[in-house]
């Protein structure tokens, strides 16, 4: 069964001055097995939306299912792991090891399962066996976010969500941490990732959620969204739509380097022909 | 997301526009009101002066609602002490222990008294910018020789407004742990102790950070606390005076009368 | 010259140093971006630049004053400020107008001027219709604003800006570069620290630093002709990749000035439709 939006609605501060809805009558459905990212600029209801989800907040109006049962219900605990904002914020234990095994002890795991969950789940973020021992708060920011996904991916959730993880990262921890995701992915773990940036996740992503102040304004595969007309248009569909209004009739709806370069080379070789 | 505990709502009434300075000294007028009282009767009184003035405030009744709720438990906790034992005419009584009507009575009053002054702080606060009340404060304080502690008004009300600004920022990081643990199978209420424990380290750690990077940005733009101007200078108003004069002469003919 | 670096070392604990060695010197009404990888000492080396850090050995000449000095420090910290990364810790008040009049309040200046400089840079930023506001109720990029309005208060020379966008959406990045691109017009000196080029294709140098020394300073074009781009951990702007990847195949021969990326991608629509 899958993740299930019905008709929520969502406002905080009720009944005072600062009154504010966020959240105007939402559904949608995440396949498992999928990978969704969730678009949108801040303020559009994302982090809200994540947190109704995992069960920390009630909806005022509608229903959120998992596998059938209502989020945050007993049943569905450890189904869903969970990555929040600013993670390196987040770690508690005395040291690495303790914060990774945190999950999994909750969860009513053996030692010894524990222990092999540990290092499954920090040999995929590549987190160093030689750190498990000291204290979280002495890592470097890039360490700590590591850290942080290790917790939740020992919990071996069916369903990971990440709220912007790659934010504070420069490009090698960000190349790091998307191969990592794409790898549990593969792995057949359905994930939701919340991002402002599309890009980077072109690659990896099959579906795409597009939130507008509070309401769903795209919902389909990447390849329709680049065909969607919106103004967030990754970068190289951006300029092949330029080149056509120069005239080229190249395809528009590219979004990789390389799939622009070979049709910009393909066109340019078939007008040097047809000159010819 | 968002504390509304002891929050400022901005607003236009008269409340709202008194010198924050005319505020300080009303609340602590009525803290004296609060703590002179001492039957329900008089704090029927009490009652009645704080609709007036939330009347007039026009601030929202969850507003209170807000400020008082986080303190329920500690409200009931001294309702019960007082309820077991105070001796006095029996109600009903148990194996070792019995409610009297005395203990009902003391315990309905001291709660009046903590909710009263709660009720009067959230006027105050939800009327008010922290930083006026900081501001009100460091005026009230400047008279006072504070340089023989070693430190400067502007210094304690810097202090102050860091603290202010600084609280609701520690409650959030508080949650976001407390959330993160939640999201990982712990069970807040069954592990209360162990959970108090693992959110209070990080929270110290994190708060060091904290620290350390608004040191760095106060120093970036030339903190000195010895001698410093100010954005706004305060003005008592005509306003403020009356407000004033009718608050003392309640609070004489009310000591007076009782 | 403005800024003046020489010989700077610097370390936070013994035996591991963090710079390691800098020579760098800065003119007036130049926009230098200092660019490289999380942890090569760039962020270290901005608070250098205005005395939040002293040198371990060498000296910094911020217009002649030495930031060594601690009676020079006011002076410097008026003449070149910073711009932090966390847009939450470098907000020291409740309120926004607030904020902007701590610095010229710590710097003595009277009520009336205060609030003219408040105003000025308020304006500056379109704050002003956000002026009562506390911090929780606005956006990243209004509190970079406001970070930005209180370092305008101070009337500064040179702003710093240290990793300002990195923790900001693709809206709050756009407000920020906007302002960056209206100090630069009304003439101040900007120092752009970030580990994300694309926001800085229109600097005038890039300062390349890696694991504490400068290991490149040139023009963004030059920079671009540097062939171990990926391995030194950049990300080059995928239109900067495909214009490098025709050029490399000889689609196009002519070599273009790399310094904003709208224009970049005009000239390559140009350039293929002549064809």
């Amino acid at each position: 069964m899958p993740i299930v939006v019905r008709d929520v609605t969502y406002s905080y501060s009720k009944g005072t001055s600062l009154e504010n809805q966020v959240l105007n009558n939402l559904t949608f459905k995440v396949d498992e097995g999928k990978f969704t990212a969730i678009l949108g600029d801040t303020g559009a209801g994302k982090s809200t939306l994540l947190r109704l989800v995992v069960g920390l907040l009630k909806p005022d109006n509608g229903t959120v299912l998992i596998d059938g049962f209502d989020a945050g219900h007993r049943s569905v605990k450890g189904t869903i792991g969970v990555l929040f904002q600013n993670p390196e914020k987040q770690l508690f234990s005395k040291t690495c090891y303790e914060d990774i095994a945190f999950g999994p002890l909750n969860l009513g795991f053996e030692k010894e399962d524990v222990h092999q969950k540990v290092l499954t789940a920090s040999a995929i973020v590549g987190f160093e066996q030689k750190n498990l021992e000291t204290s979280p708060f002495k890592l470097s920011g890039g360490e700590k976010k590591k850290l942080a996904l290790a917790g939740v991916l020992a919990m071996e959730p069916k369903y990971l969500i990440l709220d912007e993880p790659t934010t504070g990262l420069d490009y090698c921890g960000k190349k790091g941490l998307l191969s990592n995701l794409g790898l549990i992915h593969s792995k057949g773990t359905t994930i939701i990732m919340i991002t402002h940036q599309l890009t980077e996740l072109l690659s990896l992503a099959q579906d795409v959620l597009y939130l507008k102040d509070g309401t769903i304004d795209f919902h389909g595969s990447v390849q329709e969204f680049i065909e969607f007309p919106s103004s967030n248009k990754p970068p190289i569909t951006h300029f092949m739509s330029k080149l056509n209004e120069h005239g080229l009739q190249v395809n528009q709806n590219l979004y990789t380097v390389n799939e622009a370069f070979s049709e910009i080379k393909s066109y340019v070789h078939k007008r040097m022909k047809d000159h010819v | 997301m968002s504390n509304m505990f002891f929050s400022y709502f901005p607003g236009k009434s008269l409340i709202h526009e008194l010198d924050p300075r005319t505020k300080l000294l009303a609340l602590f007028l009525f803290s004296i009101l609060v703590f002179a009282s001492q039957t329900l009767e008089q704090f029927l009184f009490v009652f009645i002066c704080f609709l007036f003035i939330a009347f007039i405030s026009k601030t929202k009744p969850r507003v209170y609602w807000y400020s008082l709720k986080p303190l329920l438990v500690f409200f009931l906790l001294i309702f019960i002490m007082q309820l077991l034992f105070t001796d006095g005419n029996e109600i009903i009584s148990f194996i070792n222990t019995s409610i009297t009507y005395e203990g009902l009575y003391l315990g309905l009053t001291v709660i009046s008294r903590f909710v009263f002054l709660i009720l009067f702080a959230t006027v105050l606060t939800s009327t008010t910018r922290p930083s006026m009340i900081t501001n009100g404060i460091e005026r009230i304080l400047r008279p006072l020789p504070l340089k023989y502690l070693g430190i400067s008004s502007h210094e304690l009300a810097t202090m102050m407004s860091l603290s202010i600004r600084f609280i609701p920022e520690l409650f959030e990081n508080a949650k976001e742990i407390k959330d993160a643990q939640v999201s990982r199978g712990m069970d807040p209420s069954r592990s209360f102790l162990k959970s108090i424990s693992s959110i209070s380290i990080p929270l110290v750690s994190n708060s060091l950070n904290y620290v350390e990077e608004l040191v760095i940005a106060m120093e970036n733009r030339c903190f000195q606390g010895q001698e410093r101007t100010n954005l706004y200078e305060l003005k008592m108003d005509k306003s403020d005076w009356i407000s004033l004069l009718i608050l003392c002469s309640l609070l004489i003919s009310y000591l007076y009368f009782t | 010259m403005f800024i003046q670096i020489k010989n700077v070392y610097f370390q936070y604990s013994k035996g591991n140093p963090v710079i390691k060695g800098i020579d760098l010197e800065i003119e007036r009404g130049e926009f230098v971006a200092i660019i490289g990888k999380n942890g090569c000492g760039k962020s270290t080396l901005s608070k250098l630049l205005n005395g939040l850090l002293i040198p371990t050995s060498g000296h910094i000449l911020i217009d002649g004053l030495n930031t060594a000095s601690p009676s020079n420090l006011l002076a410097i910290r008026k003449k070149a400020s910073i711009v932090f990364q966390n847009p939450i810790t470098q907000f020291v008040r409740t309120t926004v107008e607030e904020d902007i009049a701590f610095g010229p309040e710590n710097l003595n200046v009277p009520t009336d001027e205060i609030s003219q400089l408040v105003n000025n840079s308020l304006e500056f930023t379109s704050m002003s219709e956000f002026r009562y506001r506390e911090p929780k109720t606005l956006s990243g990029g209004q509190m970079q604003r406001t970070a930005i309005a209180g370092v305008m208060a101070m009337e500064p020379e040179c702003i710093i800006f240290d990793e300002v966008t990195s923790m900001l959406d693709q809206k709050g990045k756009c407000e920020i570069f906007a302002y960056i691109n209206k100090l630069k017009k009304i003439g101040k000196t900007i120092i752009y620290v970030t580990h994300r080029i694309e926001e800085v294709l229109d600097a005038d140098r890039f300062v390349h630093l890696d694991n504490g020394i400068i290991d490149f300073i040139g023009t963004p074009t030059d920079f671009f002709k540097l062939d171990d781009l990926d391995q030194m951990g950049i990300e080059v702007p995928e239109i900067v990749q495909l214009y490098s990847m025709l050029y490399n195949e000889g689609i196009i021969k002519q070599s273009l000035e790399i310094t904003d990326i709208s224009r970049l991608e005009e000239n390559l629509c140009q350039l293929l439709s002549e064809m």
